[in-house]
């Protein structure tokens, strides 16, 4: 093989699309009810039974800034397996809905845009033209997990300063 | 590393831990050749592991190790206080050239080489050091060792025998050489005349053999002859029959009769047991002193089997899957009245608990695995201190949760140090005091109700409440007028930053103080209190759940959200008008009369909806308070498998993880100490 093919799955958020590699999901889970943990932010929804473990739960639009998920018939939870300080962790990621499966080859993979984007390049690993001419970004979701604050990066000073607001509240 | 390296390093932790018991049984009797022997063959093991993993290094190095011993097996050399502590050592030593990266060579070879000066040393004889005083029990104990064995050994060659060239009658010759010995001669497997193959075996025969040479001497007679006959060895007795009384009548020979072995074996055993006796009872009153020796032994003749940790981990999560299946069934069954259903589901709740108490009881480890580990500690700060101190553990065969013996490690250790640095005093000031010049630590283990409790007491100055009170003054931790009790003043040695020894040593003052001791005992869910008596000594106790992993709790429910309280923790539960809550003032409930804080939950997790007009108030135990935690409904009692939250959740540590119900959903278990200390902080702020 010439060139290294990697797989993603992608996914809506809103009228955006996202990918994560593959080799980091596990699962993709209908809806269920979802007990809340009290004291704990607001963009970790709970936690759920899978098959026997406790699996956190992450409404990863909060986390990107945008309005909380609202539960529909697509609404479907992304089983991840994502590395938090050198360890292994089970996280599951409410989705407003799944799309594909699709190879990429590397060279294919843009680099994350700089100035004046939307979200903070390194959470992104790169951007996809798909062939419908949409884009989808990449998600480095090891750095999403292991970062505290919001990642929509807008007003960056500003969301970092309220992350850490939220911390001291 | 690969799997086999790792699987080595496992062994060889063992087997250290091992020596360490044996040096430390070896060190109160140096005169037991059979701790010298399993010493020796320690060592044995890890020059044979060492070279066949590639740890040239631990070979070479046991290697000399096993030559010493090898020497005081043959009574070449005699055990001396030298020679235990080079030994203990190398157990060091060789500890660190197992866990070296490579980052430590240096250090490493110098060790090496100053140990290396020293056994030469002990090799020669030219050490200085005296020879420890023989005990009395060592004849006894020699007179076993070197004693005579009676054996009764059945040869059955086979008809081919004669064709490999072998006269099976020099078998019998050999065998005779070795001690006493009658033999029986059985013909009659001899064909008639016509069938009769001039060189094929038909006779075989039995004998009672005595010999002062072991079992091992028997089966190097038939070496050769492996292939070409059935032997059966069985030993009679650890002492010579022949003298025996009533013995002789039993051993004539008649052909074609055998030996009556029941009866000559239901003979010897009881008059050998007889003997055995009367010397236990000369032994027991020379030396009551023993015990520790006899336990090491009985322990070592303990059968099991390794298993690797991670499996006892996937049995648990299955069972703990089970658990929570047979919830779902239970009430599956009950809203189906259907009465066969409901017989399945029962018998399978039957098997499922038992299945689950058994697989709890496999993760039990006893407290003995830490105590050798404190015993070897005790010796050597006690000796870096100069006081003389006696080591004692009781109950150590009480078992407790793996994980809980890992976490009790450590905070352990740090009482011991304590103890030994602080508490004991030097042995003028005990003679001064009228006491025994050799202090005594007790480590106590023992169950008690659903927990275990364990205490380590010292006999030493104890604790000065007057000293205390001054220090947090000093510190800022009390007001100069504050009115204390003494259980709040000796609380106060949990505080952070808080030391009563006025100089710092190297043994216990390392900056951590008994607060780490106290979270690191919370981290497991268990208490630690202290108790002190000036000049008496000082006891301080740890209280632990008796598992981590199942709880009984109290299943109790706010909006749509199931919470678990720990049953431990409950003391009583009254309902409660929601209006009354209303009205109270600086959360003060008034009931029966008696005046209660408590903590209204749904606000204080800020959870929203409508609030029920009666709700349920569960008195908890906060210390020695009770406070009230307000809930909405009570749903009954639950066997709860604990589970962790993880550590997206390890903020919230006022759960202490979750359980999974019978009907798939999540509840959440309170830790109710963290949930009244996190919202009393948050109120007063």
């Amino acid at each position: 093989m010439d060139q290294e093919i990697d797989s993603f799955i992608s996914f809506k958020l809103g009228e955006e699309y996202f990918a994560i590699s593959v080799s980091q999901v596990l699962n993709i889970l209908q809806l269920v009810q979802i007990t809340k943990v009290p004291t704990a932010p607001d963009y970790m929804k709970g936690v759920i039974n899978l098959r026997g473990t406790v699996l956190p739960i992450i409404d990863i639009r909060m986390k990107f800034g945008m309005d909380p998920i609202q539960y529909q018939r697509d609404t479907v939870i992304l089983v991840l397996n994502v590395i938090i300080e050198n360890e292994k962790v089970d996280a599951g990621i409410l989705v407003d809905s799944v799309k594909e499966v699709f190879e990429i080859k590397k060279d294919e993979i843009m680099p994350p845009p700089g100035i004046g984007s939307k979200y903070k390049s390194k959470f992104i690993e790169g951007i996809y033209k798909m062939s419908d001419e949409k884009f989808v970004m990449l998600l480095d979701i090891d750095k999403i997990f292991s970062s505290d604050e919001v990642v929509m990066l807008k007003e960056s000073v500003d969301s970092e300063e309220s992350a850490t607001a939220k911390e001291i509240e | 590393m690969d799997n086999f390296q790792s699987k080595f390093l496992e062994e060889a932790s063992d087997l250290i831990n091992q020596l360490e018991q044996a040096l430390l049984t070896l060190e109160q009797d140096t005169n037991n050749p059979e701790l010298v022997d399993s010493i020796f063959r320690i060592m044995h093991s890890l020059k044979g592991g060492g070279g066949m993993f590639g740890f040239e290094n631990i070979s070479n190095y046991t290697h000399k190790m096993e030559n010493m011993y090898d020497l005081v097996r043959q009574k070449k050399l005699k055990v001396t206080r030298e020679m235990l502590d080079v030994t203990f050592e190398s157990a060091d030593h060789i500890t660190s050239m197992l866990n070296d990266d490579g980052s430590k060579a240096a250090e490493i070879a110098a060790n090496e080489a100053i140990l290396n000066k020293r056994i030469d040393a002990l090799l020669n004889g030219d050490s200085e050091t005296e020879a420890i005083a023989a005990t009395t029990n060592v004849q006894t104990a020699d007179a076993n060792a070197e004693g005579v064995q009676s054996f009764y050994i059945k040869v059955k060659p086979y008809e081919r025998i004669q064709q490999n060239g072998t006269n099976p009658f020099f078998l019998i010759d050999e065998l005779s050489g070795l001690g006493k010995n009658k033999t029986n001669i059985f013909y009659s497997a001899i064909p008639d005349f016509e069938n009769f193959v001039f060189d094929e075996t038909y006779v075989y025969w039995e004998m009672i053999l005595a010999t002062d040479k072991g079992e091992d001497a028997i089966k190097d007679v038939f070496i050769f002859v492996e292939d070409d006959c059935e032997v059966t060895i069985q030993k009679i007795a650890d002492a010579d029959i022949f003298p025996m009384e009533g013995i002789e009548p039993l051993l004539v020979c008649r052909h074609d009769f055998p030996f009556d072995l029941e009866k000559i074996k239901s003979l010897a055993n009881a008059i050998t047991a007889l003997e055995k006796a009367k010397q236990e009872k000369a032994a027991k009153e020379a030396d009551a002193g023993d015990e520790h020796i006899k336990k090491f032994t009985k322990e070592s003749s303990i059968s099991g089997i390794r298993v690797a940790s991670e499996k006892i981990d996937q049995l648990m999560n299955l069972v703990s899957e089970l658990i929570t299946t047979q919830a779902g069934l239970n009430l599956y069954a009950d809203n189906h009245k259907d009465n066969e259903l409901t017989r399945i589901t029962e018998s399978l709740e039957n098997i499922s608990r038992q299945l689950r108490d058994t697989a709890f009881s496999i993760t039990l480890i006893p407290i003995d695995y830490l105590v050798v580990r404190f015993r070897r500690l005790v010796r050597d700060l006690s000796r870096e201190v100069g006081k003389e101190i006696i080591f004692d553990a009781r109950g150590a065969e009480t078992e407790l949760d793996k994980t809980l013996i890992e976490g009790l490690s450590e905070p352990l250790m740090h009482i011991l140090r304590n103890s030994i640095d602080h508490g004991i005093e030097t042995a003028e000031e005990r003679t001064a005091k009228g006491k025994p010049p050799e202090g005594k630590i007790i480590l106590q283990a023992y169950y008690s109700g659903s927990q275990v409790v364990i205490a380590v007491t010292d006999d030493g100055k104890g604790m000065d409440l007057d000293k205390i009170r001054s220090k947090a003054i000093d510190r800022g931790l009390i007001n100069p007028d504050e009115q204390l009790s003494e259980k709040e003043i000796l609380d106060l040695i949990f505080l952070p930053g808080f030391s009563t020894s006025d100089k710092v040593t190297n043994i216990s003052g390392r900056g951590v103080g008994m607060d780490v001791v106290k979270r690191k005992i919370s981290d497991i869910r268990g208490t630690v209190s202290v108790s002190t008596e000036k000049d008496e000594g000082t006891t301080i106790t740890i209280k632990l759940p008796l598992t981590l992993s199942i709880i009984d709790g109290m299943l109790v429910r706010i909006s749509d959200t199931d919470y678990i309280i720990p049953l431990s923790v409950i003391d009583t539960i009254f309902a409660v008008e929601h209006s009354k809550i209303e009205k109270s003032f600086n959360n003060i409930i008034n009931i029966e009369g008696v005046q209660y804080p408590f903590y209204y939950l749904r606000d204080e997790f800020q959870i929203e909806g409508e609030k029920p007009e009666r709700e349920e108030i569960i008195m908890v135990k906060y210390d020695d308070k009770k406070i009230g935690i307000v809930v909405d409904h009570i749903t009954g009692e639950y066997q709860a498998v604990l589970k962790p939250l993880g550590k997206l959740y390890r903020q919230q540590d006022v759960f202490s993880g979750a359980s999974i119900l019978g009907d798939g959903t999540v509840a959440l278990v309170l830790d109710t100490h963290k949930v009244i200390n996190q919202f009393t902080k948050y109120n007063d702020n």
